[in-house]
């Protein structure tokens, strides 16, 4: 499969990221990339960000077990969350709790995401695969202009391998017909790199993406929280 | 002599019996984990009075569960003897960073563990209730 790789300027205003369409009624985040650049290093090696791992935890979409392994694997985590709210999850007893005393760990660390400014990076609260339904009042053009295309599918078109400007994850996304209804899949490391080097996409998720387009079907598609 | 619960962690699980073998010989009461993240769960929900543990192991290193375990509340008093072959550079600064740690160089013999363990718990006693 050939892929067609196409960076853009990351900085300027938000109009060189601005997403066009090539059909009026559909929003993409596609050919809307006026220079072209190969990936600098550092976006390979981006600086980790937790939030994602974090809200996937706090949402219940990532197991108490999961969870405390990859806490104990990122100490500097402390200085993103506080003092008191890490000492909490490094305290907690992972192994021997029942599900009210995680849901309520989950619940605290859920208000501690909200109460600092962790709304500025919306897509660090979507589920690894779901559908983003915009409000009647929403720009679709603001929603694409939160990422950078990186890469386009060159059968499916519509499907783009994003990053998000705030937060560096990388999703795949594929916009509806009316372009307020956004299918999207969070990429682990591992895929994100294989698209970068192999051009190897993820065909399962590529061809879900492909042949469900519209909310309710997509919907019935998602897999529930692990 | 202070008898002890002790937690014995090392990612060679003979060693770590052996070790384990060794302080129960003594009549201290001994926990075995096999890597740095068993050690911080088994010191939150053991709380021993004594923790021994290598440093080069799988998932988190014996210096990396020592920061976790000296900022859980419930943990940061237990004394904690390092089992070192050969240590980094990086080891001694951590070391002399946190007090109620010291280390041995492997190999050692029992005795010279046993010994330190006693001194450990002299200094230190179990941990309160």
């Amino acid at each position: 499969m050939r892929v067609i790789v196409r960076f853009q300027i990351l900085f300027g205003d938000d109009q060189d990221g601005a997403l066009q369409s090539s059909r009026p009624e559909i929003f993409s985040i596609r050919s809307c990339c006026k220079k072209y650049y190969h990936i600098p290093a550092e976006w390979r090696a981006n600086a980790v960000d937790f939030k994602p791992e974090l809200w996937r935890f706090a949402n219940g979409e990532s197991t108490a077990e999961h969870f405390e392994q990859w806490l104990y694997a990122h100490p500097e985590l402390e200085a993103q969350l506080g003092k008191d709210v890490y000492v909490a999850l490094i305290s907690f007893h992972f192994d021997s709790a029942d599900r009210a005393e995680v849901d309520a760990l989950r619940s605290r660390l859920r208000s501690h995401l909200e109460a600092h400014g962790e709304r500025s990076c919306g897509c660090a609260k979507w589920k690894d695969r779901d559908m983003i339904r915009l409000a009647e009042t929403q720009s679709s053009k603001a929603f694409a202009q939160q990422f950078t295309l990186l890469v386009e599918h060159d059968e499916n078109p519509l499907i783009q391998f994003v990053q998000c400007r705030s937060c560096n994850q990388r999703w795949l996304m594929r916009a509806g017909e009316s372009g307020l209804q956004w299918s999207v899949a969070r990429l682990s490391r591992s895929q994100d790199l294989a698209i970068i080097q192999d051009h190897s996409w993820p065909d399962r998720l590529i061809d879900e993406m492909a042949h469900f387009s519209d909310y309710e079907a997509w919907r019935n598609r998602l897999k529930p929280p692990i | 002599m202070v008898m002890a619960n002790i937690l014995v962690v090392d990612d060679d699980k003979h060693f770590a019996e052996l070790v384990a073998a060794g302080l129960e010989a003594q009549g201290h009461s001994v926990v075995v984990g096999f890597d740095g993240q068993m050690a911080i769960r088994l010191a939150k929900s053991v709380r021993p009075d004594l923790i021994v543990i290598d440093v080069n192991m799988p998932l988190t290193t014996g210096t990396g569960a020592l920061e976790f375990i000296r900022k859980i509340p419930a943990t940061r008093q237990i004394p904690v003897i390092f089992l070192t072959g050969a240590p980094t550079p990086s080891f001694y600064p951590t070391v002399e960073a946190h007090s109620r740690v010291a280390y041995l160089k492997k190999p050692f013999d029992l005795e010279s563990l046993n010994s330190m363990v006693r001194q450990f718990l002299e200094q230190y006693g179990p941990a309160e209730p």
